[in-house]
């Protein structure tokens, strides 16, 4: 009953996975038609000695850290806030999550819109406190954080529901049993919230951290990898050397470094979803 | 005193949060009903007159995007579709049957969905290149499975688990076979999560994009592609760009509604119960 689904599966990712992997080891265009020149290593070894590709890894990890890392520590705060039952609660939850239920594309579009230097609503914004107006996505120093931004923007909701999940399922006892003991409030949250939600926030980091490594639709509107290649991460890198420059064999040797990094974060994931489905 | 400013503090911080999320899809709903000399103007206006010309430019005039959005319903639907069907039988297996092996089949498949697509879509689009599958409904349905099959075994079996095994057992002591069983009883039971699970399926494979802008391009392009092509010579045109993004975010924002309860396990796979 099982072979529909392995079948299914199988075509589609173990099958492109080996033909890219082959192609990996030639050199292929798309554009001109011939055979495959097998070349060895010679792919690898060519992104391993291209400058531009340390900087990508660079600028992959600056992105997926920081954003990660805001997500974490505003769901956190929210998760705290919203930990009382408020009046209305399931109303202010359902808006407070809409971010991250639209198309990623949409978000890049959005944004962009907003990050405009004349008429965005960001400077007219920024206006009013009399910051001059920003040109956000063709400066270097800003394109990076204003892509953040709206990652930050889409997905702390995520790292907000599931930690307000995890932090209402430990036992209300605890909390008071520590207070009566005379624990502050940060003693609390330091050694009886945190080693709980301990699961639950290994399971919220490492989804969010493989999902933001390999984002490609918010940049890809937003500034294209630019400017430069300032904002260029390995998904825009690879996609831009299959389908701009056709260099098949390159572009799958790339593939398959980026796979290498993200097999090795989910065997963690998977690990820790293991050890709490006991499975 | 010192309460009372606690308390509005508190509310004032959660509103100002909730304003923060809401703002930037008000921002493109608006825009979506102003005129261009509206859209552009600067400093931004807040009170307008609203007109449903970008509306009709989208629709009638310029491009067909009605057409864009029956490929993201069909797509969505189709992907839904094959995932449901063998991905409700793969998870009732994994959920009922206890064989070598089994836990690893299980995250093979999860893992083939933490596959960054951008690794995969080059071969992908290599091998429908060569099945003559580009810019056909099928090709972005199949290669939307693998994202959400994996989804669909991963929820599904835990709500196959949820089900109390006495009463598949006690049809099939009175002679129902399995695939009765999991047709006639379980199936049925579990009607909520499927609802919940497909509902999941179609605003996954709607919100896709990579796939999408690759595998298609002009007679199957769904909406999310035709969206990003409003990008003018010089500049955008927003309000047009803006009502298209409307009309693609509102379906989205109605299945959000009734996922509300079951977002915590359905984006987390099932991992956790919230």
């Amino acid at each position: 009953m099982l072979s529909g689904a392995v079948v299914i599966l199988f075509a589609l990712t173990i099958f492109p996975l080996l033909y890219s992997l082959a192609l990996s080891f030639h050199k292929w265009s798309l554009t001109k038609p011939g055979p495959w020149r097998f070349v060895g290593l010679l792919n690898y070894w060519d992104i391993l000695k291209n400058p531009v590709f340390w900087r990508i890894i660079q600028n992959t990890f600056v992105f997926t850290v920081s954003a990660v890392t805001l997500e974490f520590a505003i769901g956190l705060g929210l998760a705290h806030l919203f930990y009382r039952q408020l009046r209305g609660e399931s109303v202010l939850r359902s808006t407070l999550v809409l971010p991250m239920m639209i198309p990623p594309i949409l978000i890049g579009l959005i944004w962009l819109f907003m990050y405009k230097k004349d008429f965005g609503i960001i400077n007219n914004m920024l206006k009013l406190l009399s910051i001059e107006p920003i040109t956000w996505l063709s400066k270097p120093s800003t394109a990076m954080p204003a892509i953040i931004i709206a990652d930050v923007w889409q997905w702390t909701p995520f790292m907000f529901l599931l930690l307000l999940a995890g932090l209402r399922s430990l036992p209300v006892g605890l909390y008071e049993s520590a207070r009566i003991d005379g624990a502050s409030s940060w003693q609390i949250f330091r050694y009886v919230t945190l080693p709980l939600l301990r699961p639950i926030i290994a399971i919220a980091i490492i989804i969010r951290f493989m999902d933001a490594f390999r984002e490609f639709d918010k940049i890809f509107q937003l500034t294209g990898g630019g400017p430069g290649v300032a904002t260029e991460t390995i998904s825009l890198f690879i996609y831009r050397n299959g389908f701009r420059y056709f260099k098949m064999g390159y572009a799958s040797a790339l593939s398959y470094l980026a796979l290498i990094i993200i097999i090795g974060f989910s065997m963690i994931y998977i690990k820790a979803l293991r050890r709490s489905a006991g499975r | 005193m010192s309460r009372t400013l606690v308390r509005f503090l508190y509310y004032f911080v959660i509103a100002f949060v909730i304003a923060l999320a809401l703002f930037p899809i008000y921002w493109t709903f608006a825009t979506a009903f102003k005129t261009k000399v509206d859209a552009l103007s600067i400093p931004p206006v807040w009170i307008f007159r609203p007109i449903l010309e970008n509306f009709t430019y989208i629709t009638h005039a310029r491009t067909a995007f009605l057409r864009y959005l029956l490929n993201s319903i069909i797509i969505s639907l189709g992907t839904t579709a094959i995932s449901i069907t063998a991905g409700s039988i793969a998870a009732y297996s994994l959920a009922r049957y206890n064989f070598r092996g089994k836990e690893n089949i299980a995250f093979w498949m999860l893992s083939t969905r933490m596959m960054p697509a951008p690794a995969v879509v080059l071969p992908i689009y290599i091998l429908m290149r060569s099945l003559k599958l580009i810019d056909t409904h099928l090709a972005p349905i199949l290669t939307h499975t693998i994202i959400t099959l994996p989804f669909v075994v991963w929820v599904m079996r835990g709500f196959f688990e949820e089900i109390p095994v006495a009463i598949e057992e006690a049809a099939l002591v009175d002679g129902c076979s399995r695939w009765g069983t999991f047709l006639k009883i379980v199936l049925p039971l579990s009607i909520p999560g499927l609802i919940v699970t497909a509902l999941f399926c179609i605003m996954f494979s709607w919100n896709e994009f990579l796939f999408a802008l690759v595998l298609t391009s002009t007679k199957a392009k769904p909406a999310t592609v035709a969206c990003t092509e409003f990008r003018g010579w010089m500049e955008t045109a927003w309000g047009p760009a803006c009502a298209a993004a409307t009309i693609t975010i509102i379906p989205i924002l109605m299945i959000t509604l009734f996922l509300q309860k079951h977002l915590v396990r359905g984006l987390t796979l099932g991992a956790v119960k919230g």
